[in-house]
């Protein structure tokens, strides 16, 4: 019973046999979303409704992009701190060129190189220089910040191109929002980097003991800087979508408190902040599941101060979930 | 001193573990002035037994009594009160502070007085004959130094009763006979003194009496004197055992790998030898010569400062130099440190054996897992690694079956050259043939292997050749059949 | 399997507390309206959802509905969170969404969604950046300038009248990049110029109470003769007083070394401080008329007959420290909790 546990516990499983897959982690996570979702339904009328489904799912994703970068990251027991100010001051930089130039694509490619370069800032800080990765993300969180505001003077970069928002923040078909769509494309990929590439099984030697990794004959240095550089790639699309979402850009749109739905999506998803665990299919899930709770607590009109005890306890619940997870095993 | 000595009696003490009996009515009685050796292959309930009497389980039933009174240890602290102390296997110590406040760790607290910590400290260093610093940071010493500080720890706490857990794992002659002498010192001093140990002459030479452990129970017990090497080896494995002899002299023509003028700091220093195919080198030096980082500067995981390594890729182009990428993609590297950096302990057996070689499993983008796991199935079977499936994990395996996992993950891959740090450090006496015997076979097939060792039984048994090392620098070599214990002592001094 | 019996227990629990929470609508034709704000962590919040609460509640019967619910969120000083929680009051097709815009700029994006869900959308105090469009369907906030202007242009005719001349004066002003700071800082200069004076100098605080304290700290010793004071906000007063403490100038009115002070909004400390005679002036919210412009136009915003103007600009209450106490002031209903 006990290895079972340990089973479903060390989330990612490859290709064991199918009466492994009722063991893992995952299945159990994604039953019991199904369950919560059956049960909301029945107890809100509006909830099931399209329209508050793929609202749920925007949401999801707004979480999710960044979850999915910090994965890698905390599956080395590391943490990028940076990850929402970096969406936000990519995002206000490339919006920057893009109200100069009026010209989208650029403005996107902006974004996205503005994110990787902060990235890989903190890759090499960490990988190169060896640096802590709490510090060298709190520091550049704090340098976001202030490029943020400095570029913007506290105000929201506005007049951007029609076109941006018409064609990242629209929908397939009118149904299905461009942003969640953009989001499950993402997870499907990386899902299949972490689970089923070389490096994903590289980045997991490294966060279970570089040493070993190491003699294992894994260059640990690259393989942290990537980490990063992956976080950079997810905080840039983020930046991209809820940019276009909100059709400006501004120092408002990436608080560094955004970074608690953000881990407790992780650990939430199997992944343990003393590294060496998680998965992106967890992540995507825990990304689910905290978009659920916001938006529960939105649709049954819960109190305001409810709301923060309700976060404070689902925060404390997950941190304890993942000390039972690596507790010591006796005997 | 004319104190009573110390009484300790053990009485029908069991321990009942989930789906285990790990102990069965154990009965033992010892008292100061002895030295008392307990052996039993891994698994025969020796740890447990130190657990209990360290207060780190409970026994089941039973009961200890120390001094005629029966006491109850139910932790670490209450062990330490009763005057009891543990030497671990492995050294559990906090790695970030200095020596001198790991030996005082339980009576750090309020002010500290760091001048008379670090004169305590060196007051016990100097009783076992080290020249440890005090104020060195724990994680900057070798495995072997940082187990001095263990037992130093331990002599320091005022421990009446000492338990060594196989305290010469790591040791080499020197620092194994300093031991030995503080041992029979405190012996004098009147400490009863239980010594677990895998190695039967160690047993033979330091003990007053022998104690055999086999599933739980005590099968022999004796005076030391009177008991005979094949009788302990008999009542261990309940059967009896082939070791591995010394074989004959062989010769070797095909030069696989050349070291040139390895150097790295002060270790290794310009170290040159050249490796047959089909030859076993080893390397053989007191703990400190350098003999890890010699390995190290070889598999090409630390940078050496200078020279160059040469191999034979019998492409007919003969030797030509190698880079330290190139050496860690095609040499294997047995670790020293098996549950430091030799394998992935949450990782199951065959997750572990496919981690050096991922490369080789590619199948367009991602990993073909059915190879991986045909190819662990048949190393298993190869390597006769005992273990319920191949999905078991590595921390739920014996010390000899991780071991074996470690050596199979390199054979998966075919090394080169084969680089084995310390074969059978903490490995049960049957494993440890096996593992000795498999190494020579590979030999045989025409595998050439590099191997460290501080035991010289295993050298002599294992290897065709033997290069000493001494600070660095190789002090000399000696043939097969010159390997002896005083040959090889009088190069590294 | 405790781990994972753990988890399960945990989402009911959290479910139930949800559950627990939650309002009840009742019976009847139900207004629903939805509020998004930023943060609700002071008074003035407060006093403006209550407001609006108790002006609702004696109006809906007049407009044919049986009674109010409300569905308040709180976006947690996150742009991209309040477009989320607009989207969920959409989506539970409130009858119409009040806004206080965390981004004067993203908020365009919630307007424009409430709009083609053809849900009114009402700003409420922070008015939407300039050029973003579309505009939402009504702003309602204060007049900011008037708060200023007429606070200090009495402050300073209070002044004179006690036989004081106004020198070196200083002035504490809110974000530079913050209309209701800009206006409220032109304000006092218009007010000024009036009797001939002129601001000495300018401390920008960001709307922080710290900046306001190192700002005003270096203002009073380049100025130590100033015996007059205007501030941005009520809570900036706090930073002023431990200044004005520590150079020994902080005496209530009537006693010789009185620094005056004119302050804005009304907040409980402010009106403390009134009543103790150590502020003046107060150009303060006038929280009954904001709410009551809301209740005048929702019903017809709802019906989509109204035609009034797509800004209300609500007056100011101008408050001389001799009046507190016979006036009803929001702040006032706060003091207790000031208090702690």
């Amino acid at each position: 019973m006990s290895e079972k546990m340990r089973e479903a516990a060390g989330g990612e499983k490859n290709g064991r046999p199918l009466s492994e897959l009722l063991k893992n982690g995952n299945t159990i996570m994604m039953l019991l979303i199904i369950a919560a979702l059956l049960i909301l339904s029945i107890a809100i009328p509006r909830f099931m409704s399209v329209g508050n489904i793929f609202n749920l799912l925007v949401q999801a994703s707004v979480i999710g992009l960044p979850a999915i970068g910090l994965t890698f990251i905390i599956i080395t027991a590391g943490i990028d701190l940076s990850l929402p100010t970096n969406m936000a001051c990519s995002a206000i930089l490339g919006c920057l060129i893009m109200q100069k130039t009026q010209n989208v694509v650029l403005g996107v490619l902006s974004i996205l190189f503005f994110a990787v370069l902060f990235g890989c800032i903190n890759g090499f800080s960490v990988a190169v220089l060896k640096m802590v990765p709490m510090i060298v993300t709190l520091a550049i969180q704090t340098l976001n910040t202030g490029i943020s505001n400095f570029c913007t003077q506290g105000t929201s970069i506005g007049g951007l191109p029609e076109s941006f928002s018409r064609i990242f923040a629209g929908s397939i078909g009118g149904v299905v929002p461009v942003s969640v769509l953009v989001f499950l494309v993402v997870a499907v990929i990386m899902h299949q980097v972490l689970a089923k590439t070389i490096f994903g099984r590289q980045l997991f030697q490294t966060g279970i003991n570089e040493r070993a990794a190491r003699v294992n004959g894994i260059n640990t240095t690259k393989i942290l800087f990537c980490i990063y550089v992956i976080g950079g790639v997810m905080a840039g699309i983020n930046g991209v979508l809820t940019a276009a979402r909100l059709n400006s850009a501004g120092p408002t749109m990436g608080p560094a408190s955004a970074f608690n739905n953000i881990v407790c999506a992780c650990v939430l998803g199997g992944a343990s902040v003393w590294g060496g665990k998680g998965s992106i299919l967890g992540t995507v899930f825990g990304s689910i599941v905290m978009a659920i709770i916001t938006n529960v607590m939105n649709l049954l009109n819960v109190d305001f101060f409810a709301t923060y005890v309700v976060k404070g306890l689902v925060i404390i619940v997950v941190c304890y979930l993942d000390v039972l997870r690596n507790r010591v095993k006796e005997n | 001193m004319a104190e009573k000595t110390t009484t300790l009696e053990i009485r029908n003490i069991s321990k009942v573990f989930p789906g285990v009996r790990a102990l069965n009515q154990v009965n033992i009685q010892a008292k100061g002035g002895e030295i008392v050796g307990l052996i039993g292959v891994n698994g025969a309930g020796k740890s447990t037994l130190m657990n209990i009497l360290g207060g780190i389980h409970p026994q089941t039933e039973g009961e200890i009594l120390i001094d005629g009174q029966e006491v109850r240890i139910e932790s670490p602290k209450d062990a330490e009160k009763y005057g009891i102390g543990f030497i671990h296997q492995e050294p559990v110590m906090f790695q970030h502070m200095t020596v001198a406040e790991n030996i005082s760790i339980s009576r750090l607290h309020g002010k500290i007085n760091y001048r008379e910590l670090n004169e305590t400290a060196r007051k016990y260093l100097d009783r076992m004959g080290c020249d440890i610093n005090p104020r060195a940071k724990v994680r900057d010493l070798p495995i072997g130094e940082r187990q001095m500080v263990e037992i130093a720890r331990a002599l320091s706490s005022g421990g009446k009763i000492l338990l060594f857990d196989e305290p010469t794992a790591s040791f080499t002659d020197a620092e194994k006979n300093r031991l030995f002498e503080v041992i029979r010192e405190l012996k004098r001093k009147g400490s009863c003194i239980f010594f677990i140990s895998h190695f039967l002459d160690e047993v033979a030479e330091l003990t007053d009496r022998t104690i055999v452990l086999r599933d739980g129970r005590v099968v022999i017990e004796g005076n030391t004197a009177e008991i005979t090497r094949e009788q302990i080896l008999q009542n261990m494995i309940g059967g009896k055992v082939a070791e591995v002899t010394a074989g004959k002299e062989r010769s070797f023509d095909q030069v696989v790998m050349k070291v040139e003028g390895l150097t790295r700091g002060s270790k290794p220093d310009r170290v040159s030898f050249k490796l047959h195919r089909g030859e076993v080198l080893g390397i053989w030096g007191l703990m400190g010569s350098g003999r890890t980082e010699t390995l190290r500067a070889i598999y090409g995981l630390d940078k050496p400062d200078a020279g160059s390594i040469y191999l034979d890729l019998e492409d007919g182009r003969g030797l030509r130099r190698v880079t330290p990428k190139e050496t860690r993609e095609l040499f294997g590297y047995v670790t020293e440190a098996r549950h430091d950096d030799g394998c992935l302990l949450p990782w199951s057996v065959w997750e572990n054996m496919s981690a050096p070689n991922l490369p080789s499993y590619k199948k367009k983008l991602f990993l073909d897992y059915g190879r991986q796991r045909q190819d662990s199935e048949e190393y298993c079977k190869k390597l006769n690694v005992k273990t319920a499936s191949i999905y078991t994990r590595m921390e739920s395996l014996s010390g000899g079956n991780q071991q074996k996992v470690i050596m199979a993950k390199w054979l998966i891959r075919r090394p080169k050259v084969f680089l084995i740090d310390e074969p059978t450090r903490g490995v049960d006496v049957g494993a440890k043939a096996e593992i000795q015997k498999m190494i020579r076979k590979l030999a045989e097939e025409g595998t050439a292997c590099l191997v460290v060792s501080s035991e010289i039984e295993e050298i002599s048994a294992v290897c065709d050749r033997v290069i000493v090392l001494n600070r660095g620098r190789i002090s000399g070599e000696l043939k097969k059949s010159e390997i002896a214990k005083e040959a090889l002592m009088h190069l590294c001094v | 399997m405790k781990k994972r019996l753990a988890m399960v227990l945990s989402l009911g629990m959290a479910l139930s507390m949800m559950g627990g929470f939650a309002c009840q609508a009742e019976e009847g034709k139900t207004l629903k309206l939805g509020i998004s704000w930023t943060h609700y962590n002071d008074s003035l919040f407060y006093s403006w959802g209550e407001g609006l609460e108790k002006i609702m509640e004696e109006t809906c019967k007049d407009h044919g509905y049986d009674s109010v619910e409300w569905v308040s969120i709180v976006a947690e000083d996150d742009a991209a969170k309040q477009a989320a929680d607009i989207s969920d009051l959409i989506t539970q097709d409130c009858d119409a969404i009040i806004a206080y815009a965390y981004d004067n700029q993203a908020i365009a994006s919630s307007v424009k969604e409430a709009q083609e869900a053809g849900i009114p959308i009402v700003l409420w105090d922070r008015d939407e950046a300039e050029g973003a469009t579309p505009e939402a369907d009504l702003f309602i906030g204060l007049d900011t300038y008037n708060q200023a202007y007429l606070a200090g242009k009495a402050f300073f005719q209070k002044m004179i009248d006690a036989g004081e001349t106004p020198t070196d004066i200083i002035s504490i002003m809110g974000a530079t990049n913050d209309n209701n700071a800009l206006n409220r800082q032109k304000g006092f200069e218009d007010a000024a110029a009036e009797f001939d004076l002129e601001i000495k100098q300018t401390v920008p605080s960001d709307w922080d109470s710290e900046k306001a304290l190192t700002g005003f700290t270096a203002a009073w010793q380049a100025n130590p003769g100033s015996n007059c004071v205007l501030i941005a906000s009520d809570f900036i007063v706090t930073s002023v007083q431990t200044v004005l403490e520590a150079n020994d100038a902080w005496y209530p009115a009537g006693e010789e070394d009185h620094v005056w002070i004119c302050s804005q909004d009304g907040f409980p400390t402010g009106v403390k401080f009134m009543q103790e005679g150590y502020m003046d002036y107060s150009g303060m919210y006038n929280v009954d008329g904001m709410c009551e412009n809301f209740a005048n136009a929702v019903y017809d915003l709802i019906d989509g007959t109204y035609e009034g103007e797509a800004k209300l600009y609500t007056e100011p209450m101008v408050v001389d420290a001799a009046d507190v106490d016979t006036i009803e002031l929001w702040g006032a209903n706060y003091m207790d909790e000031a208090a702690e």
